[in-house]
Formats: C-alpha cells, sequence, structure tokens
C-alpha cells in the first residue's frame, strides 16, 4: 500500500496504468452511495440514513493483470470493538458463475485516508470489492494496464434489489472483514443485488420504514428493535403489496418475555430469542448486541432460506 | 472501597505469564467503578486486531450465562451498575480481561462501602501456550479468543504463555529449558505450528516443547490449524508426534477445517489469519477433547 497526500498524487506505478474516475458512476459502483436512491425516499428522509458505503460494492471484469486502486476516505476513524478490515476494509472476492472466491482484504493504516493498492487479478475474471463499512468514499479511481479493457458488471435481477434497513449491526459490527456483514454475506451467498439504509437516530424511523415499504422491491429485509416493531407492524402490514416479500428481524435483546403479535401469515418473523443460543452470546457478539461473523452468519443463513429469487 | 487487583511485583524468579490477564471477580456490590491503564502499548499495523483488544480492558458477567458488558471502552474510568446482573444470591461474577498487545499498568476497582469484591480462584487450571493464534491475533474482542472461551466456559484458571513471534516454539524451548520447578497445570493446550514458522525450530524444538508441557500438564491437547497449501507442515507434525500419541492424557488435534470452502469465509481472513469464528470453532474442537481427557 502507498500513501499519498492527493488523490492526484503519482504513484511509483503510475506510469504503467490508465485511470478511471468511478467516484460517481453507478455502473461500477452497487448500493446506496448515488443520487438514484431518492427514488425510494423523498428528500426530507434521505438525510435519515447514514452516509456510509457499507453494502456498497465496486463490480467490474478486466483484463488487466493488475488493478491499481486509488482512495481518499472520508472518514478513518478507529473503533474500540472493530477491526479496521471491517470499518475501512475493502474486502476482495473473485466471483466465477455466480460463485464468490475470496482474495484479499485491505485497509489503510491509522490516520492514512488516501492510499493506493495493488489487486492482482486473473485476466477477464469478475471481481467484486466490498466497500468499508464505516467509512465513506470521497474518491475511488481504478487503474487498469494500458490497452486492456474495464467492464461493468450487472448482477441478475439488478432492478429488483434486495432492500436492508437496520442500525450498526446491519452496518456490519462487529463482522472480522467489510464483507462479512449480513446484508454483504446474503448478497454473495445469493448473487444479488441489494441496498443498504442504516438510520442515524429515531426521529423519522417509521417514515423511512414505510416509504422503503412503498418502494417496488421484492425483498425488504427489516431489523427492528422489539418497541419499533410493535409500533410499526400493523402500518407495515398495512401497505405490504401482495407481491413483497418482508422480513422482520426483531432485537428483543436476546429475551423471549414481553413480545406478543398475532400470527401474521403474510410475512416472516424472526426474533433474536428464536434465533441464537442464549449459552452462545459471549462469543455471539462483541459487547451487548453487535455480532462476530459467527453471528452474522446466522442471521444471514435465516434470511437466504426466507428470500424470495423472483425473476 | 478502592481494590488494586494487580499482583505485586516479586524480586523472586516467579513464573512470568504473558497477556491477557484474567479476573474472575465476585461482588456484591450494586456499583462498582473501574479505573486502569495500560502502557508498554505497541507500534505496527494491526488491521485484523481492535483497538480495545490491543490496549483495552473487556468486562462480562455471569447471569444464565456469560455476557459482554456495553462499555464505553474510550474512557479509562467508568463505572458499571450492577443493580439488573446481580443473583438469586445478591452477587455478581464479573470476568476483566486485560490486552493483547501492551501491559496492564494499574487495574482498580471502587465499590460501594460495606460491600465486598473477591477474587474468585477456579479449582483446575489450563496453561495455553502457542503463538500468533493464541494470542487472540484476528480477534475483534479478547472474549472471543478460543482460550478465553475455553476457561470461561470450564471453569478453569487460565495462565498464558503465547508470543507474538512466528517462531513461538523456540520462545517456548528458551522458557522452558530455564525453569527450575515445573508449575503444575490440569489441562494444557499447546499451539503446535504457524503458517509461517521456520521448519527448522519445529524439528530442533517441538518434541522438546513438548515432552516440557507434559511435565507442567497433567492432560495436554496439541493442536494446530494450518491452511491447504501447507501439507509439509502437518506430515511433519504428525511424524513428529505418532511416537508419544498413545497416551491417554495426550490428544493431537487438527482444525485445518476451517480453512475448507465451507469454512474459509467464515472463519479467516486468508491463508494466515483467522477470526472470532476461526476462534470459535477451535474452542469447540478443543472442549469435545477436554471432555474426553
Amino acid at each position: 500500500m502507498e500513501y499519498l497526500k492527493s488523490i492526484n498524487d503519482v504513484t511509483s506505478q503510475d506510469e504503467n496504468f490508465n485511470f478511471i474516475d468511478i467516484t460517481d458512476n453507478s455502473d461500477f459502483i452497487h448500493g446506496n452511495m448515488f443520487d438514484s436512491i431518492k427514488e425510494f425516499l423523498n428528500k426530507s428522509l434521505y438525510d435519515s440514513f447514514k452516509k456510509t458505503s457499507s453494502g456498497n460494492r465496486l463490480c467490474f471484469s478486466t483484463s488487466s493483470r493488475k488493478i491499481l486502486l486509488k482512495v481518499k476516505l472520508n472518514n478513518v476513524e478507529e473503533y474500540p470493538n472493530i477491526v479496521d478490515w471491517n470499518t475501512k476494509g475493502f474486502d476482495v472476492y473473485e466471483v466465477n458463475n455466480g460463485i464468490y472466491y475470496h482474495k484479499t482484504v485491505f485497509a489503510p493504516f491509522k490516520e492514512n485516508n488516501i492510499f493506493s493498492e495493488i489487486i492482482h487479478n486473473k485476466p477477464n475474471s469478475q471481481l467484486c470489492v466490498f466497500l468499508p463499512n464505516f467509512s465513506n468514499i470521497e474518491k475511488l479511481l481504478i487503474g487498469i494496464e494500458k490497452d486492456s479493457e474495464l467492464k461493468s458488471v450487472k448482477y441478475p435481477n439488478e432492478e429488483n434489489p434486495i432492500i436492508f434497513y437496520g442500525n450498526t449491526t446491519t452496518q456490519g459490527a462487529s463482522a472480522s472483514r467489510s464483507g462479512n456483514s449480513y446484508p454483504n454475506i446474503i448478497s454473495r451467498k445469493k448473487n444479488m443485488d441489494m441496498i443498504t439504509f442504516i438510520h442515524k437516530d429515531n426521529e423519522n424511523e417509521y417514515s423511512l420504514i414505510k416509504s422503503l415499504i412503498q418502494s417496488k422491491n421484492s425483498n425488504i429485509v427489516l431489523l427492528l428493535k422489539q418497541n419499533t416493531f410493535k409500533t410499526s407492524i400493523e402500518e407495515i402490514q398495512k401497505l405490504k403489496k401482495d407481491t413483497q416479500n418482508i422480513i422482520i428481524l426483531i432485537d428483543d435483546d436476546f429475551n423471549d418475555d414481553n413480545l406478543n403479535y398475532d400470527e401474521l401469515n403474510n410475512m416472516k418473523i424472526f426474533r433474536y430469542s428464536e434465533l441464537f443460543e442464549i449459552n452462545e452470546l459471549d462469543y455471539l457478539t462483541t459487547d451487548k448486541k453487535h455480532f462476530t461473523d459467527y453471528g452474522m452468519y446466522i442471521l444471514a443463513k435465516k434470511i437466504c432460506e426466507n428470500i424470495t429469487e423472483n425473476h | 472501597m478502592k481494590i488494586e487487583l494487580l499482583p505485586e511485583k516479586t524480586n523472586e524468579k516467579d513464573v512470568q505469564f504473558s497477556n491477557p490477564l484474567v479476573f474472575h471477580l465476585k461482588t456484591n456490590s450494586e456499583k462498582i467503578e473501574i479505573e486502569y491503564e495500560v502502557t508498554d502499548i505497541i507500534n505496527g499495523n494491526f488491521p485484523h486486531v481492535s483497538l480495545n483488544s490491543r490496549e483495552g480492558i473487556h468486562l462480562l458477567y455471569k447471569k444464565d450465562g456469560w455476557k459482554n458488558f456495553d462499555i464505553d471502552y474510550k474512557n479509562s474510568k467508568f463505572s458499571l451498575d450492577l443493580t439488573d446482573k446481580l443473583n438469586e444470591e445478591n452477587t455478581c461474577e464479573i470476568l476483566i480481561y486485560g490486552p493483547i498487545l501492551s501491559n496492564l499498568g494499574k487495574l482498580s476497582l471502587r465499590i460501594n462501602d460495606n460491600c465486598y469484591l473477591e477474587q474468585i480462584k477456579n479449582k483446575d487450571n489450563i496453561l495455553i501456550a502457542g503463538g500468533i493464534h493464541s494470542l487472540g491475533i484476528g480477534c475483534n474482542a479478547v472474549s472471543t479468543m478460543f482460550s478465553t472461551i475455553v476457561s470461561r466456559k470450564m471453569n478453569l484458571e487460565p495462565h498464558y504463555l503465547v508470543y507474538y513471534n512466528r517462531n513461538f516454539l523456540e520462545q517456548l524451548y528458551k522458557y522452558f529449558k530455564d525453569l527450575s520447578e515445573f508449575p503444575k497445570y490440569k489441562y494444557g493446550i499447546l499451539e503446535l505450528d504457524y503458517v509461517f514458522q521456520d521448519n527448522v525450530f519445529v524439528d530442533r524444538h517441538l518434541k522438546q516443547v513438548i515432552n516440557f508441557m507434559m511435565k507442567s500438564c497433567e492432560n495436554l491437547i496439541c493442536w494446530y490449524t494450518l491452511p491447504p497449501n501447507q501439507k509439509n507442515k502437518k506430515n511433519k507434525i504428525f511424524n513428529i508426534l505418532e511416537p508419544i500419541l498413545n497416551g491417554e492424557n495426550i490428544i493431537l488435534e487438527d482444525s485445518s477445517f476451517i480453512y475448507e470452502p465451507k469454512y474459509a469465509d467464515m472463519c479467516t481472513y486468508s491463508n494466515n489469519f483467522i477470526n472470532d469464528t476461526g476462534n470459535i470453532m477451535i474452542y469447540k474442537r478443543i472442549v469435545k477433547n477436554l471432555e474426553v481427557l
């Protein structure tokens, strides 16, 4: 990794590469980073969700044997209980016929927020890079070897991505790599596109949920605190379209008391207290409720079993 | 009432254990204040070890099983409300883990007046010896290291001889050969090899280190986890251990399955490092072996 003072700095390798600025290019970056997301939300709600690159992916194929990424991040804070390979990590997978193979992961050191990194590549293979979960991309340049090609990659049924809504758990706390948040795991296992919404605070939460359900997307996965579930479930039921598959995860503090709800035949509801073994809590989480990869994979498995693959 | 938890340094040639330090406590106080300091903070790039694991402390309490506290780890002085965590006897067990890549310079607790705080010493103990994996490199929290899970779940007093050194067998050998008296343990867990450990040290020291561990430990689990491209290392381990594996109190555990395609994405960062889930899988295997011994 080479650390830079400016994104425009010339690295020791630059002369061998042609660079393309893909920062605002939704052909290459999939997720919630673009203005197109506003079609899901009205303007006042747009500010209700966190702007991070969590759940976003850089997907492409190239004939270049080396790829030189130049990145400027706008947040490189260290988090006490989350490793850097998650918070500011670039988690690289090779994709072959819809199967994902982990290649490498990298992240900048300490307060360095501008850097370049080489990724070695089998020519004409497809790569998917899961972007940092607790940072945001200010600038992203892809360098490919001269005389090579760069192509964008589409997901199957890309116009119908899975919608994820939740909190810092949905964002990825505390997986070991950025690619191991449960939405990212599901995206890989199902080879499906997705958009992730992480709410900032409790204000507007209900309006945000309502707006997502009013979208045209087939699969919507909501992670809700118990109280939010109680206050919003009736309205969610009314808004839900017959063609929609809504999966609700309820964070009940791993406590199976105090939550009664009528059988909801048209929705799939899973409580933390049902999904997890209480005697595993000490390693399922790194604090009261942020999951290690172990917990993330349990969540992902349950959701994958209940996702509908509409084409 | 204030209690200092760090043991006094003596001039004797005590057995010097490595990090993490572990404190198992019991109190009837509804509130405790904790203050700590770390020293010898290691410089270096550790994108696979959390800030708190490197230079903080981690706390758990026991109520219907062990659970993590939710605390602000950025502060080195904070209070904990134990009111809803006391059991039927109005006491609470707490575990405090120190950092793995720096040292605890100070650890003091303040409890309510007229209350008590005592250290619990478990009846049986365990010695964890090894290198990078045994040290917890790759974990988001000290509580997810396989060794802390094992000792917590099985009520064992843990001591560590673990080295941030790829050639940890040589470090272990040097440590043991100078011991005049071997402390006694009910169990031992010895990491045998690491992907970047030089084979010359495995040839030179593995058998001797195992013999040293057998002098200390009533029962020994020798384990490794190696990626698929390290078949020669696995063969070497087996050849060295095969003559001594007939004993009833020594088990060889190969946890390399975590590198198989079914598990690797969940358990590893790469062929060089394992994560929290890799540790959890190793814990589950080790506990099964401990139950056999």
